[in-house]
């Protein structure tokens, strides 16, 4: 680290304030009010893996009950409940939680930050994704375990043919959707924003740019299976008909928004699994990756083509052939971005010199494991061989092999590697080798056998088998090996924990790693970094970096700085050059008020208490508002010392706060929340044999108030933005003006939402009767909620106006939520092209 | 006072443009070929009329041209800026200039791949 000739040193006494304002809560309300990224990633990560061993144990017992033909040691019903509960909970309470999880502890340490930009919201985040899977869990306590598969496939999952279990998943899973949409958005900012100074694009760790990739592709593909489960269960409990064909539904209109989301799940889960590969293997090579711009466009191809993909879980629906060979096309050309990694991978093994470490084995086990799941990858993205093979042991060998080898031996091969860097401690290297070899051999009997069953005609999801299959001894030998893929994971865990206090202490950078995380302490401090590191290449540790003052400047104005409120450097987008200082949250207890009452919401909605679910809408509205104020008071704080180092205000307009930057994303979140309701009422229109003739919305006047007032709102909001001083020691003067604005917008969007219900009861549907008319209330729905929302970032400007004496803050939320309210214009323009444009144009 | 944002070159903004457009080029390839294919030709068999397949699929393949010419400019343009900033000693330009012509090259291979198809297959089958 270099330093300015001006420089002076923080005293002793400005280090003890810092770490006075970093300090972590102790005792219960650690528990409840800790909001820092590597406790909230800690916590994802234990509670994931708690999930991660119960799923285990379900697999185990659907082997033990296949293990040889016609047993009967489950019954069916049984044996459907444990596989749906089995794929729920590894897929929505294990593997993406995890990677979040473990993104939240490491983002922040690689890009040489001191938090996530939001971290409450973070643990908000976290709270949901718990609650969600207590909620899921309590269905073995009142007895009602879903049962119909973690796709839920309509009509199975309809109201027709599945109690309330179902309700139990939907609500479940929509709790865990919203977390993980949550943890994206923290992901996009804090990468985009929050690197080191002089950490540009071009020297950003690949498992930023990996999260980066993963985190868009949350928000464009796990918004439209929100969507869905809300419609499945408008259709179970409202009545309503998307998925009914007997009213202008169609069943199949939800695989197309479950895989949407599903097949980019599989990436989600496999990107990030790449990504730990490319940090673990350089570093345990002695040798930096090679190849990495082209490992960096493979990754993007990756992440961009997998949301293409999902037609290929659909091969044996009846699809027209074209339409199946536009998808086989998109499934093989991923591929090819994937075997550009693996060949980085292999030509960085071949020119440095590797070292069989624990890590290192399970990157090997990985490498051979995942290439062998490519490769009948392949072969079902081609839909002749697909029809042949679909629901057989095949797919799921192929998709075990993808998902284990490509994201649970990385993960294991991450935890090795960072468990010095996570507890100070190194894990046993005997007992991991071990572990590897337990689990390496046991997953390979457990799965390849798989792929002889399928092929002999064994289908998945069915409890039992015929003798006369001839399967009975390759079955045997995957439950034999599920045993000891179980006891390898059993004794990695067991490794890892005893570690905690007899494994051999380490120092900062036991690996001699080249990334920003192994500069700071094992375990790392609560601000991470008390002077924040500049970077000069992308082996920062390896190659220190050239004198550069303007970035040396910025590390010494956040040396041990500052010291009246957390905070951390916000740099630009493409080069990481200094910009301003991004306010980061203190400990709070409204994140897990405000996520317990949405989950006690969703209870009330099980129960069908009005009373539970009016006392959820307090709770929520209560912990939100308080959160707010207590935001509001930690920014004045920070602005009371503004600019940190004379230098970098706290908070700026435009895309150099974070606060921009989540307005945006909860923009884009809503826009594709209704792009995909627009996408379903098409469908079923063009789809359905018998559709409304000139079936219009016909409320011109209207709509077109709506759209009118939503203008207003931004016109008022950017209005305001544009008023007051940014300058830290100018006079306030923009006040009158601010609320003027706040006044206006707040009006205009309660106009908005006004003419929108206006719409819903003036507009002579029935949401019962037909397709249709759920759909276009879905359109309206889902523009009163964005409209709520635009009112809610409103009424925060209007808080912040009231709480701060400069004008900053108040210009800077004003702008916030004129981008919001932007966002709710592009979703009144579709809602309307949906209700009225398009069916009047077309057919 | 705040510190001095870093300049925005011309050639910076052409290199993240061309990072950009490929990757959206071929989001819309492959939704317009699926949207225009798929839902014009169940429209038309839902209503009962024949559907006009070598308009549809005229329409698919013509618009797929467009997309693969927009990625190929864009790989161009990422390859020339790539090549300037060697001599510029610019590593964040000529990085971006080679993630673009990377991503060019597989998106416009994605795009031929997807535009193949309605010149084999029969369009509304």
């Amino acid at each position: 680290m270099t330093t300015t000739d001006e420089e002076t040193r923080p005293t002793a006494e400005e280090r003890s304030a810092f770490e006075e304002v970093w300090a972590r809560p102790r005792g219960w309300r650690r528990v409840l009010t800790s909001v820092q990224h590597k406790s909230v990633g800690t916590r994802y990560m234990v509670t994931a893996a708690v999930f991660f061993f119960v799923g285990g144990v379900q697999a185990l017992f659907m082997r033990v009950q296949l293990a040889q033909p016609e047993q009967q040691v489950l019954s069916a019903q049984t044996y459907n409940e444990l596989f749906t509960m089995h794929g729920t909970t590894m897929m929505f309470l294990f593997a993406v939680p995890f990677l979040e999880g473990l993104a939240a502890y490491l983002l922040p340490l690689m890009l040489g930050a001191r938090d996530m930009p939001f971290a409450r919201y973070n643990t908000f985040n976290y709270w949901c994704y718990l609650f969600a899977g207590i909620l899921l869990y309590s269905s073995f306590l009142v007895g009602m375990v879903p049962d119909a598969g973690w796709f839920a496939y309509v009509p199975l999952s309809g109201p027709e043919f599945a109690d309330k279990a179902m309700d139990i998943w939907l609500f479940g899973l929509a709790l865990a959707e919203l977390a993980a949409i949550g943890a994206a958005i923290e992901m996009i900012v804090v990468v985009l924003g929050m690197r080191a100074p002089g950490m540009s694009l071009d020297r950003m760790p690949i498992f930023a740019w990996t999260m980066l990739s993963v985190a868009v592709m949350i928000v464009l593909a796990f918004v439209p299976l929100l969507v869905g489960s809300m419609l499945l269960e408008l259709d179970r409990n409202a009545g309503t008909a998307f998925f009914d064909t007997e009213r202008g539904g169609d069943p199949l209109l939800w695989q197309h928004l479950f895989w949407i989301f599903g097949h980019p799940e599989v990436y989600v889960m496999f990107l990030p699994g790449a990504a730990v590969i490319s940090q673990v293997l350089p570093v345990h090579s002695r040798h930096r990756l090679v190849g990495y711009p082209f490992v960096v466009a493979a990754v993007v191809v990756t992440a961009i083509m997998s949301l293409g993909l999902w037609v290929h879980h659909m091969y044996t629906t009846g699809l027209p052939p074209v339409t199946l060979s536009f998808f086989t096309a998109a499934s093989m050309s991923i591929s090819v971005a994937s075997g550009v990694q693996v060949v980085a991978w292999i030509a960085t093994l071949w020119s440095g010199r590797p070292r069989l470490t624990v890590p290192m084995l399970f990157s090997l086990g990985f490498l051979f494991t995942f290439v062998a799941g490519g490769i009948t990858g392949v072969m079902v993205a081609s839909a002749p061989f697909d029809a042949q093979a679909h629901d057989t042991y095949f797919v799921v060998a192929h998709f075990h092999y993808v998902l284990i080898g490509g994201m649970l031996f990385p993960v294991l091969a991450g935890l090795f590697h960072w468990w010095p860097k996570f507890t100070g401690r190194i894990p046993s290297a005997r007992l991991g080798a071990v572990s590897f070899w337990l689990t390496f051999g046991g997953f390979h009997l457990t799965f390849f056998p798989m792929h002889l069953t399928g092929l002999s005609g064994m289908p998945r999801r069915v409890f039992t088998y015929d003798a006369t299959l001839g399967v009975g001894l390759l079955n045997l030998l995957s439950t034999v090996g599920a045993f000891v893929l179980a006891s390898g994971f059993v004794l990695a865990a067991v490794t890892l924990l005893a570690a905690l206090r007899r494994g051999e202490r380490s120092g900062p950078n036991p690996w001699g790693a080249d990334s920003l995380e192994w500069a700071a302490d094992s375990p790392p401090s609560s601000p991470n970094f008390g002077r924040i590191p500049v970077v000069g290449s992308r082996a920062p540790l390896w190659n220190p970096p050239p004198r550069d003052p303007e970035l040396d400047r910025m590390a010494a104005a956040f040396d041990h700085a500052p010291q009246n409120v957390r905070a951390t450097p916000f740099t630009t987008v493409l080069d990481a050059r200094p910009s301003t200082a991004a306010v980061q949250a203190s400990p709070s207890i409204w994140p897990v008020v405000t996520a317990g009452g949405l989950a006690l919401a969703f209870v009330g909605l099980l129960v069908e208490s009005a009373w539970v679910v009016g006392a959820s809408v307090l709770v929520i509205a209560a912990g939100f508002v308080a959160w707010e104020l207590q935001n509001e008071r930690e920014l004045g704080a920070g602005e009371a010392r503004e600019p940190v180092g004379g230098r970098y205000p706290v908070e700026a307009p435009g895309p150099r706060s974070p606060g921009w930057w989540g307005a945006t994303a909860a923009a884009v979140v809503l826009v594709v929340a209704v792009a995909t309701v627009a996408f379903s009422l098409l469908f079923l229109e063009v789809n359905a044999p018998v559709w409304p003739a000139g079936g219009t919305l016909g409320r011109p006047w209207l709509s077109a108030g709506t759209g009118l007032a939503v203008v207003l709102a931004i016109a008022a909001a950017w209005w305001g933005s544009r008023h007051g001083p940014l300058d830290h020691a100018a006079t306030p003067e923009a006040r009158g003006a601010h609320l003027t604005a706040a006044a206006t917008t707040g009006l205009a969007g309660t106009a908005a939402l006004v003419l929108t219900v206006a719409q819903w009861v003036t507009a002579d549907l029935d949401h019962t009767t037909h397709a249709y008319d759920s759909g276009v209330l879905a359109l309206l729905g889902t523009l009163g909620v964005a409209i709520v929302l635009g009112l809610g970032i409103t009424g925060s400007a209007l808080v912040a106006r009231l709480t701060h004496a400069r004008d900053v803050r108040p210009r800077i939320m004003l702008q916030n939520a004129a981008m919001l309210w932007a966002g709710v214009l592009v979703v009144w323009a579709i809602a309307w092209a949906a209700t009225d444009l398009v069916p009047g144009a077309v057919v | 006072m705040t510190a001095v944002p870093a300049t925005r070159p011309r050639t910076v903004r052409a290199a993240v443009a061309a990072v950009l457009i490929p990757p959206a080029a071929w989001v819309t390839a492959l939704g317009l070929s699926y949207l225009v294919q798929d839902f014009a030709c169940t429209a038309y068999t839902s209503s009962g009329r024949p559907p006009p397949s070598t308009v549809i699929g005229a329409l698919v393949i013509g618009l797929d041209a467009v997309l693969l010419a927009l990625t190929l400019a864009a790989g161009a343009v990422a390859w020339r800026e790539h090549r300037r900033a060697a001599g510029d000693d610019s590593p964040l330009t000529g990085f971006l200039g080679l993630l673009g012509t990377a991503l060019s090259l597989g998106f416009a291979a994605g795009i031929v791949m997807i535009a193949v198809n309605p010149l084999v297959l029969e369009v509304c089958a």
